[in-house]
């Protein structure tokens, strides 16, 4: 039986190791390149979303059989969001908004299955995505406005004394778009996990207490069931608020002036 | 959407009649079934109140972390403690309510003009 503590199912093992690099001769100090868990899910997201868009879009038909057109609607969704908050232009960065939506969503979705490991439930996951939409967008300001990418921290039209503050403010809450962004996606799908295991970690423990507990336990195995729905929902909607933000700010980066 | 039908339309101009009879059918099977309705009224919105709240929340948070942590490591540089912090941790207040405004703005265009006739509370969040 899987142990009922909610914190376990986080648990990074490795799976193989391909060796290690930089080692000293004593084969100490060295970095142990392995293969974890978590690598075995994202590498699963990778490849299961790749192959559906591959596979379902193969036929290209004019009528659009049931797979395909689920690609199509995906497709659609990004491209309207992406043209919406970002542009015409924002258009260049379709591929990167769809790639991100369509790894968080799967990886979301398989994090859902029972003894699956949720990729995003790792700050480091949703970090290094969050740092690479900011680098994206840091990269291409300054290669497209060059300093006038700077004007995104000055608000246009307020007199220079007042520009003391806003300006710190406004570089602030800048710096604070990575965090907040992989913080989000981070502290949903952890707590969603958490709370959900709790929940049902009840209807185990309290079943092992006799005919009584059995009764009582139809309780928190309602929750858990309604927790899995809540949970679905979140998982979808966080992908979703992590592509439209990553369109939001990528519109800063091709239109800087406010 | 609009303009594949248009293409499709114009292609085939004696098949006209059947694709707007087809899309006759469309337009019912779309209207008999709610769950689209909503699943566009959710996209519409955005987000659920959770899910809003724990956006608000998040967004004002980050710049009080960022903030104070920059003015943290400031003074560790400088050997200013505790200046920087103090002062930086200020300024993330004011940054993380500068974001909220942002986002709230951000929800506010992007949420359907209400219809008056249909003024109701809704309780989503329980």
């Amino acid at each position: 039986m899987a142990p009922t503590d909610p914190i376990s199912q986080f648990n990074i093992y490795t799976l193989f190791s391909f060796g290690t690099v930089g080692a000293d001769e004593n084969g100490a100090n060295g970095f142990e390149l392995v293969f974890t868990n978590s690598a075995l899910f994202m590498v699963a997201s990778v490849v299961l979303i790749s192959s559906y868009l591959i596979l379902s879009t193969r036929g290209r038909g004019l009528v659009p059989s049931r797979v395909q057109l689920v690609s199509e609607i995906m497709y659609e969704f990004i491209a309207n969001m992406v043209r919406t908050s970002a542009g015409n232009e924002g258009m260049a960065f379709f591929p990167l908004v769809f790639s991100l939506f369509a790894f968080i969503f799967v990886a979301n979705m398989l994090g859902m299955y029972p003894y699956f490991f949720a990729v995003t439930s790792q700050i480091i996951i949703t970090a290094a995505l969050a740092l690479l939409v900011m680098g994206v967008v840091i990269f291409y300001g300054v290669w497209k406005h060059g300093f006038g990418f700077l004007k995104l921290f000055v608000p246009s039209g307020i007199p220079l004394p007042i520009m003391f503050i806003v300006v710190p403010i406004e570089v602030l809450s800048f710096l604070s778009r990575p965090l907040s962004l992989s913080l989000r996606l981070f502290g949903n799908i952890l707590a969603g996990h958490i709370v959900l295991k709790v929940f049902a970690g009840f209807v185990v423990s309290l079943s092992a207490l006799g005919a009584l507990g059995m009764v009582g336990s139809v309780l928190p195995f309602v929750m858990a069931v309604a927790l899995t729905g809540l949970k679905l929902l979140v998982s979808a909607l966080q992908a979703y608020v992590f592509a439209i933000l990553t369109s939001i700010y990528l519109n800063d980066a091709i239109h800087p002036g406010h | 959407m609009t303009d594949f039908k248009h293409t499709k339309q114009s292609n085939s101009g004696s098949k006209r009649a059947e694709t707007g009879e087809l899309g006759e059918k469309i337009r019912q099977a779309r209207s008999v079934r709610p769950g689209v309705a909503a699943a566009h009224a959710m996209r519409q919105n955005e987000l659920t109140g959770f899910g809003r709240a724990f956006r608000m929340a998040s967004e004002f948070v980050a710049a009080i972390i960022v903030a104070t942590a920059l003015g943290f490591a400031l003074d560790a540089v400088f050997g200013t403690q505790p200046i920087f912090m103090i002062v930086l941790m200020l300024l993330g207040f004011a940054a993380g309510v500068l974001n909220i405004t942002r986002a709230a703005a951000e929800m506010n265009a992007a949420a359907p003009k209400p219809d008056p006739d249909k003024l109701v509370p809704i309780d989503d969040d329980d």
